[in-house]
């Protein structure tokens, strides 16, 4: 008899929580995802100073760099996003977060770095920022900027616990780390889009049976250094914050990794433009964007995701 | 009786030419109505009543889709177009409490 079975556990920053319904017991899943998600923020995490991606932050420019596959992989998956989005989406922003201060895990952050401008330094990558050795599994830097992992990388790790959950014959569940989610099966699960300015009441909510699920906000990880409010999205084409009306972006669609590149540039562009664009580069994709003045701007494509829309 | 018959023939004859001739002129004048129509251009208010048959058609077709997901709008003012509803609250704050899941700011 099929079972509803459930873990929490914190990770990457944030809780993770996954639940799934089945009627094996002995599947021992809570384990294999749990060691799955410790070893991916073990290499993957730019705060963790004995991880592959800091030793490959520290590694000097053209030279080959033998990484962890696990790194290869998604390193490869973020510059082909890079790419497609002409670097709206950037993975070479660690040094400019570590520049505006954000050079710890953001719970941790007590002490702010003071901000210097170094506008001049800043390049927008570019197609051979990176180049990748696919039998050695290998890597290299054409520029000095850090690469930041983060959301992508969080993104990514949920649809690889969804493929893994998938693998042991789990066919209904659910993955949410720290609001990215992914949903499968036959049963339709309701979901909460949290209120950017009311973080305990939902500003809609949705029912779904699968798909991807990811959301970005300005409001919650940012801080003030004399009197200057900086956030952690950067504009991967000017290395700045983006000065848009969005405030928070929920992104629909088949990959987290995808939902949450897109989430990321919505917060980029103005809001009516981030409609456009979405429809332009991701037409299977869907949002629902919050403004600064409280307007939801919700594409016409969110039917494919949705089984119904409560606001 | 033979003058009789010959004034049936000519009046039945007759009869028919008229008939004839008045469904080729109702004929020609609609011809000449279709090929007036033909090569008259069309105008602007034409062309934009067109537009405006089709974009109805599309936005009815696409607020059909949008209204199947069933949803609940009460506080919110709702625009429809073709690729974006645009809800406007009514009230400050949405009354909606938190789900037990949740996708928010990561």
């Amino acid at each position: 008899m099929d079972e509803k079975q459930s873990i929490t556990f914190n990770g990457m920053g944030t809780t993770i929580k996954v639940e799934v319904i089945s009627s094996n017991q002995s599947l021992n899943w809570e384990k294999h995802i749990q060691t799955w998600f410790t070893t991916f923020e073990s290499i993957c995490s730019r705060f963790r100073h004995d991880s592959e991606l800091t030793r490959l932050n520290q590694a000097p420019v053209s030279n080959v760099i033998v990484i962890h596959p696990i790194l290869y992989d998604i390193l490869q998956v973020a510059f082909q996003y890079a790419i497609q989005t002409e670097f709206y989406f950037n993975p070479f922003v660690g040094s400019i977060l570590k520049n505006i201060g954000y050079a710890q895990p953001f719970q941790k952050q007590k002490v702010l770095h003071e901000y210097q401008e170094n506008e001049n330094v800043y390049r927008i990558p570019s197609s051979k920022s990176l180049s990748f050795f696919p039998k050695l599994k290998a890597v290299m830097k054409h520029t000095n900027e850090e690469i930041d992992l983060g959301g992508i990388g969080k993104g990514w790790s949920v649809d690889k616990a969804y493929q893994l959950l998938k693998e042991l014959g789990i066919n209904n569940g659910l993955i949410d780390a720290g609001g990215d989610m992914f949903i499968w099966g036959d049963s339709s699960k309701r979901i909460g889009v949290a209120n950017p300015f009311a973080e305990n009441e939902d500003i809609a909510q949705f029912v779904i049976f699968s798909g991807a699920v990811a959301t970005s906000n300005i409001l919650y990880r940012s801080w003030n250094i004399r009197g200057q409010t900086f956030h952690h999205i950067i504009n991967g084409r000017t290395g700045k914050n983006p000065k848009s009306d969005v405030v928070q972006a929920t992104v629909f669609a088949d990959h987290v990794s995808q939902a949450e590149v897109i989430a990321k540039i919505l917060c980029m562009l103005p809001s009516h433009e981030g409609i456009q664009w979405i429809k332009k580069h991701f037409p299977k994709s869907a949002c629902i964007i919050v403004n600064k003045h409280g307007q939801l701007l919700i594409s016409s494509s969110i039917s494919r995701y949705i089984e119904r829309l409560v606001i | 009786m033979k003058t009789n018959k010959w004034v049936k023939w000519v009046v039945g004859l007759g009869g028919v030419t008229v008939f004839t001739t008045f469904l080729q002129l109702v004929n020609n004048s609609k011809t000449d109505q279709q090929q007036e129509n033909n090569s008259r251009p069309i105008t602007t208010n034409e062309i934009t009543e067109l537009q405006n048959t089709v974009t109805d058609e599309t936005k009815q077709q696409r607020e059909q889709q949008l209204m199947s997901l069933d949803w609940e709008e009460g506080n919110w003012d709702v625009q429809y177009s073709n690729e974006v509803i645009i809800a406007t609250p009514k009230r400050q704050n949405s009354q909606l409490q938190p789900s037990e899941n949740r996708t928010r700011r990561s």
